[in-house]
């Protein structure tokens, strides 16, 4: 200051508040990248730029508009339109001021700090964040054409493919479920899918039945979903519309016979409507970049979801492996919002706020019958653990009114995570 | 000497910068982020059932967190939420909401019920919750919150009376002299506050 006299340094200041500042700014401004637009990716650009506007972000995403997995089931049965679950990006990108790329990332350099897209240009990075949800393993499973045997576990097309077939089955006829081993994106879904089918046959196909071929002996919200089933659908009587087989593992598919071969016993089954789940694994650009492990997900610091394989670059959502965390959107959302923070810290180097998880899953049984599992983690020796006592669900034999409002509840939920994501309505 | 220039011309510019953008801190952005999935943005619900906590008296925070932590007041899913905050955050995040503009979403209501609630709203309730005072101090503010929310609240207070003993009896006093109807006429009233 002693080298400025006073009037050097207003007139300084004067240019701080106008022209100087930005082009300061512009040189210093660090760099985030993020690939990947969903659950956990749009979070992460909106609170970085949320708590600093200083840092630059530029959003990757491969399509103008994304149509949320969760409540998708609810399209199978009726009861939900595709508009109400399609979103864009205008609004978050607009009031946060993230830049958008509309683009597919098809490589990443983590030497030179770079993603290169599709259209071939190359986008420098301070910090990259790794955000594509899920791909299927396919290795594992000749290809056939997903046309004909959607898996609708990524929404949209898929999920209006299955809705058809669905409608167009006569009553009578048989819709198949098969569930992959775990891990698999959002453990509960496909017992909530198969709910929704029953609900639809129910009212429109009462003779047909939805039956699931699982490949785990065990799965989330069991009892609850016992009780639903049992309760809405007589599951447990010969009359039942839901039958649940843990048979083991997809063998084999036949397109023509729209059969599937199930196990070590290779049993054979025959439906109208085949919904194959196939084994996943985290999202193309992550396995092709190293960051996946030979579980086929990605290795992370728990802490701030820095990749163990790759320095400055952070997985998260569906693609990380953040055990006991379930793979779904509330995880997701928690996830980006502890890894925007630690981004943050490590571009200012500066401490990072304690992490805190957590994770809701409403499972939507029927039209007033919903239950939940809710548990908030810590991390304690380099491992997300559960917090003491904080992990519970929804009671079992609970009243009309109680299931009832877990509904409501879940729309809410639905509602307002939306809402942090896009900014905005369908 | 032009380097000098440059690191002050900087650090004005953060300065401006920090000024213009006012934050909370990092630790209690950590705390409330989480609630927003399912409270809206800044504890302003979208709902259509889950409610808005921002705008909530201080005290009436802490006191909703702790009896649902404890267990005295029944919840879905808060009492398990609830156990992960120590006093110390639960104050904290009582100290952020409560500062909160309340942002009211309009809901559909049926006017005709409404119109019958005002006058049961006179007379039963009005003395502590008066719909033109948001700054009620012994409840939520319930003027223009999430019908089915006040419909679960007062269908609790009702049949697990346990966490307010007060409105057990101004309810049971109120069903004696009115009827299930009424009730619903008095939700509707409130909820048509936006
Ligand atoms: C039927 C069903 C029901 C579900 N219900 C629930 C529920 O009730 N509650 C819940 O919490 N969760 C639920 N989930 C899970 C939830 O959908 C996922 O866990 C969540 O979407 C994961 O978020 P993500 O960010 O990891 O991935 P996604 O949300 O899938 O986002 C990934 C994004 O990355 C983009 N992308 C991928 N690769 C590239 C690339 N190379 N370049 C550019 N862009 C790319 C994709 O286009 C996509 O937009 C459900 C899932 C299913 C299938
Ligand atoms: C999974 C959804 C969910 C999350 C996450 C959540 N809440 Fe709630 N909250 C609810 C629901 C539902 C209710 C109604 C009571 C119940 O059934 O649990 C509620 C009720 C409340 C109430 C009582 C409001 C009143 O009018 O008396 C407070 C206070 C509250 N929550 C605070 C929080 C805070 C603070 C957080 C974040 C740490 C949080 N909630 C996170 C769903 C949630
Ligand atoms: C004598 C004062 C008093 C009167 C009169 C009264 N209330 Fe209350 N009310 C309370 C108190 C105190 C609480 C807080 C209880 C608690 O949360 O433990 C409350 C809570 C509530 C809540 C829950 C608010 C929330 O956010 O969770 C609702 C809804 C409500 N009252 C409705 C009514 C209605 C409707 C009437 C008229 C029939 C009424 N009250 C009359 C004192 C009163």
């Amino acid at each position: 200051m002693s080298h400025l006299t006073r009037r050097q340094f207003l007139s300084l200041a004067a240019i701080v508040g106008s022209f100087g500042y930005y082009v300061i700014k512009q040189e210093t401004r660090k760099k985030v990248v993020i690939i990947g637009g969903g659950a956990s990716g749009v979070i992460a650009a909106k609170y970085i730029r949320k708590s600093n506007s200083s840092i630059d972000v530029t959003l990757i995403e491969q399509n103008k508009h994304y149509y949320t997995c969760f409540m998708s089931n609810e399209v199978l049965s009726g009861m939900r339109t595709m508009q109400s679950i399609k979103y864009n990006y205008e609004h978050v990108s607009r009031e946060y001021g993230i830049n958008m790329l509309y683009n597919t990332a098809i490589a990443i350099d983590p030497i030179a700090k770079t993603v290169r897209l599709q259209n071939g240009d190359s986008i420098a990075y301070d910090r990259l964040i790794v955000s594509p949800g899920i791909d299927f393993k396919w290795k594992s499973l000749k290809p056939y054409d997903t046309n004909i045997i959607p898996h609708a576990w990524k929404a949209g097309t898929q999920t209006v493919i299955l809705r058809q077939q669905l409608e167009a089955m006569k009553n009578g006829e048989t819709a198949i479920i098969t569930v992959p081993p775990k891990p698999f994106r959002c453990p509960t879904a496909p017992y909530e899918r198969a709910s929704q089918i029953a609900y639809y046959f129910k009212h429109h196909k009462p003779k047909s039945k939805v039956l699931i071929l699982d490949a785990n002996a065990t799965f989330s919200k069991q009892a609850l979903f016992f009780e639903a089933w049992q309760k809405l659908y007589g599951y447990g009587t010969d009359k039942s519309i839901i039958e649940w087989h843990n048979v083991g593992t997809v063998q084999a598919v036949n397109i023509e016979k729209k059969r599937v071969t199930m196990g070590d016993f290779e049993d054979e089954y025959t439906g109208a409507v085949l919904n194959i789940i196939p084994p996943q694994t985290a999202g193309k650009i992550a396995i092709e970049s190293g960051l996946t492990d030979n579980s086929g997900w990605c290795p992370i610091h728990p802490k701030t979801f820095e990749s163990r394989l790759h320095k400055e670059i952070h997985v998260i959502g569906d693609a990380c492996m953040a055990h006991p965390m379930p793979k779904s959107a509330h995880s997701a959302n928690s996830q980006a919002k502890i890894c925007a923070e630690a981004v943050i810290s490590a571009l200012q180097e500066k401490e990072m706020a304690k992490p805190s998880y957590n994770n809701t899953c409403y499972s939507i049984a029927g039209k007033e019958f919903a239950m939940s599992v809710t548990t908030i983690y810590h991390v304690n020796n380099e491992k997300i653990q559960v917090y003491k006592n904080a992990t519970g669900q929804s009671p079992l034999n609970a009243s009309v009114e109680y299931r009832k409002s877990e509904v409501a509840y879940a729309y809410s939920w639905y509602n307002n995570i939306t809402q942090d994501m896009f900014n905005s309505t369908p | 000497m032009q380097g000098h220039i440059f690191k002050l011309l900087f650090f004005l510019g953060m300065m401006w910068h920090g000024a213009v953008t006012a934050q909370i801190s990092a630790q209690l952005s950590m705390l409330v982020n989480s609630c927003v999935v399912c409270h809206g943005t800044n504890g302003s619900s979208v709902g259509p059932a889950t409610p808005t906590i921002a705008g909530m008296r201080r005290f009436l925070f802490v006191t909703a967190m702790q009896d649902m932590k404890s267990g005295k007041r029944p919840s879905t899913v808060m009492g398990i939420i609830a156990q992960a905050y120590s006093n110390n955050e639960i104050e904290l995040m009582a100290d952020f909401f409560s500062t909160q503009k309340i942002v009211r979403y309009p809901q559909k209501f049926d006017a005709k019920k409404a119109q019958k609630g005002k006058v049961l709203y006179e007379q039963y309730c009005k003395g502590c919750h008066n719909i033109n005072g948001r700054t009620q101090s012994l409840s939520n503010v319930i003027a223009g919150q999430w019908i089915p929310y006040l419909r679960i609240r007062l269908s609790e207070f009702r049949y697990q009376g346990a966490s307010s003993p007060v409105m057990a009896d101004i309810l049971e006093y109120f069903i004696q002299n009115n009827s299930e109807d009424s009730l619903e006429e008095l939700i509707h009233f409130y909820g048509s506050h936006q």
